[in-house]
């Protein structure tokens, strides 16, 4: 049994070079090619064809596409993203670094509680399937799932900051500011808008389970219905939430995308938005290949970890 | 004599089920008593009522479904009447417990077998928490699983089907001894020894614990040889029910009589059987085939052959046009891979060699296109006529699929391939008696009987010379076997047809085949015909088959 999880986990990760390579090069020759002359951005619109010359050969864009990738990619393996071209003094490293103890912190408590929540309501309306509860918790979450997370803040902030005085109307600090009640705002939002999915999923899969044969064997034990509920159902749901829990996560991160605009939040979301329309392609190159690096990697997490936690899995190759 | 002691007393039982236009009653005024240590048969076809009255009296009956009317006395407690924490703390699972078909299914596929058997020690005996592996071990052990020890610590999908419910019969009756055990067509899924082995195992349990059983099951030969009451079930209701030797010998209710008179039966057969001497041209031989299956094994990173799986090991087969030719054998015996290798639909990864002659050709010497060719002249009906069935595309296009695969119409135009299609389709539907108002309906609509004969139709289109039939009355119940079995033997006679059935029901083969083939890992061990084979059978894996297969009763006429 062992040996075979490392095997498979073996199998599994050795993919994940290629993917790195694909998904660099995709991602660089999209950068690169896309409108927008990055010497513009660092020579500002007045400077003359020779400066804009030096510029060019002293930042290697003179050089061919390929040859170019090469050298970041040498870079990138050391973990030199470059400079900035907007804070040309400061490397792409430090000023990510400083947003992801903004945004990371933020986008994991809300995505918790937005999960556990969505487990609970979905639970709760299996147990509770075709009362009118079932209908209401469903389609009363509908509405967050349905309203853009833009304008939920909004409306949390009218009602809580403006109306009723209890919050603040926007981001206080730096990083501690998840310790601030200034995070309540944005954690609500970005929590609610996950639940839904999270709640019909669940339903689904338990409703599927409820119908199995051996949660009827569970009942004709003399089981207690919350003994089946965790030994038989969520023993057995929590095998295909696996797959869709770091999906979900991103979910939570793509949310956070106007959250952070509209709350000013100092995160990796809002900083990403400003160095998109600043054409700062350091900074871009680097988000974009490191956050997909970090999806790949965590699916292939994902499916060891699947592959561990259910033992028929070996069973089916 | 004993003194007789009436456990269960069900009275009046009356279940319906809401819908769009009104109440539809699947129990109806259903009475009968259950005497301590006896063995009741609660036999009825698909629909009858018997397991939704089985579920009333353990109360787990689906949620929709209401009990109307009716009592549950056990011991002098009226089971319908008491709260469910009282029902799930004093009886379910302690008093009264189940088992049901699907064994496998019957565990939680991801917690160890044996940790589930401790669960029910937990909740209904007071074996203390140190001793509890000790005492599921020692259960497994009383339920003929050798490897105890290894399969205490394996999740269900490590165990083969009769396993899996010995163990389950071991989790919910050994482990608890209650007073009543209801077995919902427990062995129905299982090959006929190893229903046997169950059975027996079951009737052990009981009979040594002074257990009650209700044996659930369609099986009327079953009821016979297990059970000593029966009761009889249609449409909800009570046909007939007495001591088995009574209802059996002396059927009173037309029905009964109807059931036992159309079961198919070794000793009856449907048709005039060929002459053994007779000859006609061979239109199918097998020579020394053999399909395996490769095995790896794997060393460090690399995998490695270790050796094959021998599917079909060295079959060698003839069979006369206008034969009924019968395959016998339980699963993994290699019938379905013998008829998959002549209709050159195996997996990719087979290994086939020997030689396949149909209709004067070697298939696999031909090129693609004469194989085309011959494809339209040899039809196949696959086991699960319902998953073979697609449940988007209507009867009309089902049918007449390989007519529009093999192209196989007169005109050119799309308007007139698609008329002549809807009249072949129409003439086909005759032929298995639907009728022609179904043709736009999807499967879905239809009942099991229903899409068998679909089935049996959509391999009829191209017109074939030979058909194979893989469990072609497996799922059906007792008189639609017959049903089913009578049309295969009139299209046979009427389109001059020659068949393969493959079945591990002897009394199907029994009662159309003129020769009979037994298999057993992968090979024939004994060829005949049925009268012979299953009369006096020589192998001893014949024997033991034989021997195995309930005899359905015969009813003094």
């Amino acid at each position: 049994m062992r040996s075979e999880v490392v095997f498979y986990a073996f199998k599994r990760l050795a993919i994940f070079p290629i993917y790195f390579l694909v998904f660099s090069i995709l991602i660089f020759s999209v950068v690169m090619y896309a409108p927008g002359d990055p010497v513009d951005i660092i020579a500002g619109p007045t400077a003359s064809e020779e400066t804009r010359q030096l510029i060019s050969k002293e930042y290697g864009f003179d050089r061919p596409v390929y040859e170019q990738y090469i050298s970041y990619m040498g870079d990138f393996m050391r973990l030199d993203f470059g400079n900035s071209l907007r804070f040309s003094d400061r490397s792409v490293g430090e000023l990510l670094w400083e947003r992801v103890q903004v945004s990371a912190p933020l986008g994991l408590v809300a995505s918790v509680i937005g999960v556990f929540l969505g487990i609970l309501v979905g639970l709760f309306a299996t147990f509770k399937r075709g009362t009118w509860l079932d209908t209401v918790l469903l389609s009363g979450f509908l509405v967050f799932a349905a309203i853009p997370s833009l304008l939920l803040i909004q409306f949390f902030i009218l009602l809580f900051s403006l109306k009723l005085g209890w919050l603040p109307a926007g981001w206080q600090g730096g990083w501690e500011g998840i310790f601030t009640t200034s995070a309540i705002i944005p954690i609500l939002t970005l929590s609610l808008v996950g639940v839904v999915g999270m709640a019909r999923f669940i339903r689904t899969i338990t409703l599927g389970i409820m119908d199995e044969q051996y949660v009827r064997t569970a009942k004709a034990k003399g089981l207690h219905p919350a003994k089946i509920a965790t030994r038989y159902v969520l023993r057995n749901a929590w095998l295909p939430l696996m797959t869709v829990l770091i999906p979900i996560f991103f979910t939570f991160f793509e949310g956070s995308f106007f959250v952070e605009q509209i709350y000013g939040i100092p995160g990796l979301a809002r900083f990403t938005i400003d160095s998109v329309f600043g054409r700062d392609y350091p900074v871009i190159l680097a988000v974009g290949i490191l956050g997909s690096m970090l999806s790949i990697f965590t699916i292939l997490v994902v499916d060891i970890l699947y592959f561990v936690a259910d033992p028929r899995v070996s069973l089916k190759r | 004599m004993e003194r007789v002691e009436t456990l269960l007393k069900v009275r009046g039982l009356t279940v319906c089920f809401p819908q769009a236009n009104g109440l539809k009653t699947v129990v109806k005024d259903v009475s009968f008593d259950l005497n301590r240590g006896e063995i009741l048969g609660l036999v009825g076809e698909s629909g009858s009522g018997k397991s939704m009255t089985a579920s009333a009296i353990c109360r787990l009956l689906p949620e929709k479904a209401q009990v109307r009317a009716g009592l549950v006395d056990f011991e002098g407690t009226n089971l319908l009447s008491i709260s469910e924490k009282e029902m799930r703390n004093k009886y379910r699972g302690k008093r009264i417990s189940m088992v049901f078909q699907d064994a496998v299914g019957t565990f939680n596929p991801v917690v160890p077998v044996g940790k589930q058997i401790e669960e029910m020690l937990t909740l209904h005996s007071d074996v203390p928490r140190k001793n509890l592996r000790e005492e599921a071990e020692k259960l497994l052990q009383q339920a003929y699983i050798s490897d105890y020890s290894e399969k205490y610590g394996s999740i269900s999908a490590f165990l083969s089907g009769g396993q899996a419910q010995r163990a389950s019969i071991a989790m919910m009756a050994l482990a608890t001894k209650p007073d009543i055990l209801i077995a919902d067509e427990a062995t129905t899924a299982l090959d006929a020894t190893v229903q046997a082995q169950v059975l027996d195992f079951m009737v052990k349990t009981a009979r040594e614990n002074n257990i009650s059983l209700i044996l659930i099951t369609h099986d009327f030969g079953l009821v016979a040889r297990y059970a000593d009451k029966v009761v009889v079930l249609r449409d909800g209701e009570v046909a007939e029910k007495g001591l088995v030797k009574d209802v059996f010998s002396r059927p009173k209710s037309a029905f009964v009589r109807a059931v036992l008179r159309d079961l198919p039966r070794m000793d009856k057969p449907l048709r005039e059987k060929r002459s053994p001497e007779a000859s006609s041209p061979a239109v199918l031989t097998l020579e020394g085939l053999h399909v395996d299956y490769p095995l790896f094994k794997r060393r460090g990173l690399l995998q490695r052959r270790s050796g094959s799986v021998k599917a079909v090991d060295g079959v060698s087969l003839t069979l006369q046009k206008g034969e009924i030719f019968g395959l016998v054998g339980e699963s993994g015996s290699g019938k379905t891979t013998l008829m998959r290798a002549v209709l050159d639909v195996l997996p990719p990864n087979a290994e086939v060699s020997g030689n396949i002659n149909v209709l004067g050709s070697d298939i696999y010497e031909l090129s693609s296109k004469d194989n085309l060719a011959l494809r339209r002249r040899i039809g196949g009906v696959p086991q699960a006529s319902r998953q073979s069935l697609t449940p988007r595309m209507r009867i009309r296009d089902l049918v007449g699929e390989g007519l529009d695969i093999l192209n196989l119409y007169e005109s050119s135009s799309s308007k007139g391939k698609e008329k002549e299609k809807t009249e072949r389709v129409a003439e086909l539907l005759e032929a298995v008696g639907i009728p022609l108002g179904r043709m736009w309906d999807y499967p879905a609509r239809l009942s099991g009987g229903e899409q068998q004969r679909i089935a049996i139709a959509r391999a009829l289109a191209p017109n074939p010379e030979i058909l194979i039939l893989d469990e072609p009355t497996a799922s059906l119940d007792a008189s639609r076997k017959n049903t089913i079995l009578e049309l295969l033997v009139r299209l046979h006679d009427e389109l001059g047809l020659t068949y393969v059935v493959i079945s591990h029901e002897l009394s199907t083969i029994a009662s159309v085949c003129d020769t009979v083939a037994v298999m057993k890992d992968g090979q024939v061990v004994e060829t005949g015909t049925p009268e012979k084979v299953f009369g006096s059978p020589e192998h001893p894996y014949t024997q033991k088959l034989v021997s195995s297969v309930p005899v359905p009763p015969k009813p003094a006429v």
